[in-house]
């Protein structure tokens, strides 16, 4: 099960997953970069879900997120992102669902850094701090508790340490490596951890 | 709920498909019932049982799988080749639905073949994954069942994509699939380097799919062994599954195997005897749990 995390602050945002590509009980890789779906070095899909579910869903996003911006020549708001990212999982809710948790991140000069949180059921809501998962269990105290508003990158990176080092404590699979993007400054950073 | 009764919505009586999914493009589907329901009230009892992993080197890419088709509990063909070469320069081992994966394939040949007569070149490995992915991903929830590893070798160098039906395709360096994979995968993960040599690979790959063979019920007959090098594809080998096992046994057993009338315990035990040797334990020494059973008990 995909563990994502995301922390919003006044002017970043950070996003988390395990980097483990599962399939039943066998690891298919250890070192797994296809959970982040960025969109034009400015917004961020991270998806987490069965594998083939998530691959095809994230692509058909991108593209379409693509299409508008070639269409209109002009990139999409991350709340427009967000909500037809919500509403397309709730089109094929009932007809072909995707089981896939997604956590929706981006900058734009309308309303700054967003963060939404939506699940396989089409549930969203735009938030501060969120986590989806088994692990998102034990991670969603942990940033309550060490959430504030006037949170700072380096705190929100403690944070996601401390999220990190539960899970190796406390949740039955072994997850130990972790992929980050931070988004501050207008760009995207790759960013990759071992507990 | 509220909003239902609100709204009169009702839930759909049938389990089919929607009528918004797309037509099974090209393909005639019985009308009246869904495949799923068609298949399980009159089809046979499709089993995905197999042994197959491919993983890439330096020298290439290996392809290695057993060759038994079951259905169910009875072995449809002892001798089947599950390794299906797309172009010269790519190969696709196959699991899941034999019928699946071999129209699906011919289909990845016909577009193949197609994009290189319209473009001058043929697309590269992880082109052909991306094709096979997205032409699978129309037929989602239909109960396809495609799990193959694409092992090719093109401008990029050796490349392997896993692609499942259902969406999943995945660039690595060691994939095994099918019920037998997770004993394969045992046997890889602690032999693969990089950096084999050629004889290596081929003592690594068919070591591990005669360990799977030897586990699981629905792998076995013979181990079949592909290689797709910088010139092509090539079949290396074919060779028997319970032969090869036995063989290997004797590589790491130097004593001479007692008793043949004691087939199954035997080599299990002397083999686990003969593995904790090299690790730690003096010869003749057993670990507990070990115990060979004498000639005359009889255990339920």
């Amino acid at each position: 099960m995909d563990t994502l995390i995301g922390i919003k602050g006044k002017d970043f945002i950070v996003l988390g997953a395990d980097s483990y590509c599962i399939n039943s009980i066998i690891k298919l890789r250890n070192d797994d970069n296809t959970k982040f779906y960025d969109i034009n070095g400015k917004k961020c899909l991270l998806l987490g879900g069965s594998v083939g579910d998530r691959t095809q869903f994230g692509e058909y996003i991108r593209k379409n997120i693509h299409l508008y911006q070639y269409q209109n020549s002009t990139d999409m708001y991350v709340k427009s992102f967000a909500f037809y990212t919500r509403k397309q999982l709730a089109y094929y809710l009932r007809r072909n669902p995707y089981e896939v948790n997604c956590l929706i991140a981006g900058h734009d000069n309308q309303s700054g850094y967003q963060l939404y949180w939506c699940d396989y059921l089409s549930n969203m809501d735009a938030v501060n701090k969120g986590a989806h998962g088994y692990g998102g269990y034990l991670a969603n105290a942990i940033l309550d508790k060490y959430y504030h508003e006037n949170i700072t990158l380096e705190e929100a990176l403690l944070t996601f340490k401390k999220c990190f080092e539960e899970l190796k404590k406390r949740f039955l699979l072994t997850q130990i490596s972790y992929e980050l993007r931070i988004m501050y400054d207008d760009k995207i950073e790759t960013q990759y951890v071992t507990v | 709920m509220a909003l239902q009764d609100v709204c009169k919505w009702q839930s759909p009586d049938t389990q089919g498909p929607s009528p918004h999914l797309p037509r099974a493009g090209g393909w005639a589907v019985p009308r009246g019932c869904d495949p799923q329901t068609f298949l399980q009230i009159h089809g046979p009892r499709l089993a995905h049982g197999t042994t197959t992993l491919a993983f890439r080197f330096r020298h290439g890419v290996i392809a290695a799988a057993d060759t038994r088709s079951s259905c169910g509990s009875y072995v449809a063909c002892p001798a089947s080749c599950k390794v299906i070469p797309v172009h010269q320069h790519l190969l696709g081992t196959t699991s899941g639905t034999s019928a699946d994966c071999a129209t699906w394939y011919r289909v990845l040949q016909r577009e193949l073949r197609l994009r290189e007569l319209r473009e001058g070149q043929l697309p590269s490995v992880a082109s052909a994954a991306k094709l096979l992915s997205a032409m699978m991903s129309r037929y989602r929830g239909l109960d396809l069942c495609v799990a193959t590893a694409l092992c090719g070798w093109d401008r990029s160098g050796p490349m392997l994509f896993y692609v499942y039906s259902d969406g999943t395709r995945l660039q690595g360096d060691i994939f095994s699939v099918g019920s037998g994979s997770p004993y394969a995968y045992g046997v890889l993960d602690r032999g693969y380097r990089y950096d084999m040599s050629t004889q290596e690979a081929y003592a690594l790959a068919r070591c591990a799919v005669a360990h799977a063979t030897h586990r699981d019920a629905y792998s076995g007959g013979s181990v079949d062994l592909f290689h797709v090098r910088e010139s092509g594809w090539e079949h290396v080998s074919r060779s028997d599954a319970c032969v090869l096992y036995m063989e290997l046994q004797k590589l790491l057993e130097p004593e001479p195997e007692e008793d043949a009338s004691h087939a199954h315990p035997e080599p299990a035990t002397t083999h686990r005897a003969a593995e904790d040797r090299e690790l730690s334990v003096g010869p003749g020494e057993m670990t507990p749990g070990d115990s060979r059973m004498p000639a005359g008990t009889e255990t339920v």
